[in-house]
């Protein structure tokens, strides 16, 4: 599909409430208190979700509302000066995700998300004047089969026979019947991300586009051949369905054995990410207008970005690790590697103040370093009390 | 690829005959614990020999990609056999065909 292909779509399904008879419609975005709207690619719905729960409950909420498209709309919205228009979703203090009315001439969107480079989108070569960059959580990708098969790992070499050849002329057993190999398309960052982990350039990607994060999960659950199915999709929205669709190990080239995000395949820790054994990750990337200072201008925006990525100071009240963590995504912090450019080569890197043993107690219930008050509570080769564990830094 | 990447990707790929279908776990407290003892430097230029694991994971301070990698582990791991057999068509030298 190409951008100008998935627009035309985008704006059907966005404006589907607009169209339809006997659907009403909902109430305007732009009159929830103190609105930040924006778009994006669809796998990062869960985590604003999450985000946008706890910031209705402020003191001064900030109603974070997302129209869920795919990752490069994020950005070429701003470059092709396209207007949002249709419906998007918000969350009340409850948690309970709503839909609201965009205005019908349109706006321009307060920010865009991306999980991937914008310049690995089709047509862009920079990030527009005027628009600053924080870099958010680190979203894992998984690939995903039925929970009915019986496949546990892949390569990246039987990656570029399936999704490169085609099923049937990739001839990868069991992956081989076209009709089962799940896609979406070349503006989503989940195939922007595999088609750079497996050296399959993007305009040779093959599959059946599922539209969304969720439509992939759903299409691929519902297979009536569970061993020829096959898709990717967010590991955070995999993940909320494993009695549906399980993560294969994945074994990048030149690595000896495939890997879970997990350190096992039921686990919930994402150690093999934080330490560089899992390939398919990149972190979320949000763009939005800035001054000249580079302080992104519009406040609610300015605060619901800021508390995502921590550009923002942060409350000591508000949950931002736990939310992250909650989500299945990875703060920066937990991390023992990094990389330069999205999928590219990995190496370590202590973060300036990790925040690693927190993170596994959230994210698996179970502590995993000494507990702490203060660093005189913590051995000299853990020395540091953070968030109530002694860290290494 | 430098010399470091041919011989560890040259003990590893025995590895994809040899390892089990099975989930397994590479072995790693015994080879991480001599690996304490040898002091690496900040550098990762130990011998090839003192920094390959038994199972071929890498004990050593991970440098090159292929080292983070393969860098020894607790976690359980299931190998992908890139035989013939399952990748009929990569090439008799293991290479990958382009994409027509």
């Amino acid at each position: 599909m190409t951008r100008s292909q998935a627009r035309v779509l985008v704006g059907l399904l966005s404006s589907s409430v607009v169209v339809l008879p006997g659907v009403a419609r909902a109430a305007p975005c732009s009159d929830l208190p103190n609105p930040t709207i924006g778009l994006g690619g669809s796998a990062a719905k869960p985590l604003l979700g999450l985000f946008a729960t706890e910031l209705a409950k402020q003191a001064e909420p900030v109603s974070l509302v997302f129209q869920s498209t795919t990752s490069c709309f994020g950005i070429t919205a701003y470059i092709d000066d396209m207007a949002m228009t249709g419906t998007a979703n918000y969350w009340d203090a409850e948690g309970t995700e709503q839909t609201c009315d965009l205005p019908l001439e349109g706006i321009t969107p307060d920010y865009g998300l991306l999980s991937i480079e914008p310049t690995l989108c089709e047509g862009v070569t920079s990030v527009p004047d005027g628009l600053g960059e924080r870099i958010g959580p680190i979203t894992p990708w998984s690939v995903i089969v039925p929970a009915g098969s019986s496949q546990t790992s892949i390569s990246a070499e039987a990656l570029y026979f399936i999704y490169g050849f085609g099923a049937s002329e990739g001839r990868v057993s069991p992956w081989i019947v076209d009709a089962e190999l799940y896609s979406r398309n070349a503006t989503a960052s989940s195939q922007i991300a595999l088609a750079l982990a497996t050296n399959i350039p993007l305009g040779k990607f093959k599959g059946n586009d599922t539209t969304t994060a969720n439509g992939m999960v759903t299409t691929v659950a519902a297979s009536q051949n569970p061993e020829a199915a096959i898709g990717f999709v967010g590991t955070e929205v995999a993940d909320l369905s494993r009695d549906l669709v399980r993560t294969l190990a994945f074994q990048a080239y030149g690595q000896s054995c495939g890997y879970w995000p997990d350190s096992t395949s039921t686990a919930f820790d994402k150690k093999n990410v934080r330490d560089g054994h899992y390939y398919l990750w990149t972190p979320y990337r949000f763009y939005a207008p800035v001054d000249a200072g580079g302080e992104i201008i519009h406040d609610a925006t300015r605060t619901a970005v800021g508390y995502i990525t921590g550009s923002e100071p942060i409350p000591p009240e508000f949950p931002a690790l736990d939310l992250i963590t909650r989500n299945g995504s990875i703060p920066v912090c937990a991390m023992t590697v990094w990389r330069d450019s999205d999928i590219g080569p990995l190496y370590s890197l202590a973060p300036d103040e990790p925040c690693g043993c927190y993170y596994e107690f959230i994210a698996t219930g179970e502590p995993t370093c000494e507990a702490c008050e203060t660093d005189t509570d913590c051995p000299a080769e853990a020395p540091v009390c953070r968030y109530n564990y002694c860290e290494t830094s | 690829m430098n010399r470091n990447r041919k011989i560890l990707l040259g003990v590893l790929l025995p590895c994809f005959a040899a390892c089990p279908g099975e989930a397994e776990q590479p072995p790693q407290d015994e080879a991480v614990a001599s690996n304490d003892d040898s002091s690496p430097d900040e550098g990762g230029s130990e011998s090839d020999d003192e920094c390959v694991g038994p199972d071929g994971c890498w004990v050593c301070e991970a440098v090159e990609v292929e080292q983070v990698l393969n860098q020894c582990t607790e976690a359980t791991c299931e190998p992908f056999a890139n035989t013939s057999e399952r990748l009929p068509l990569m090439q008799a030298d293991g290479s990958l065909p382009l994409i027509p």
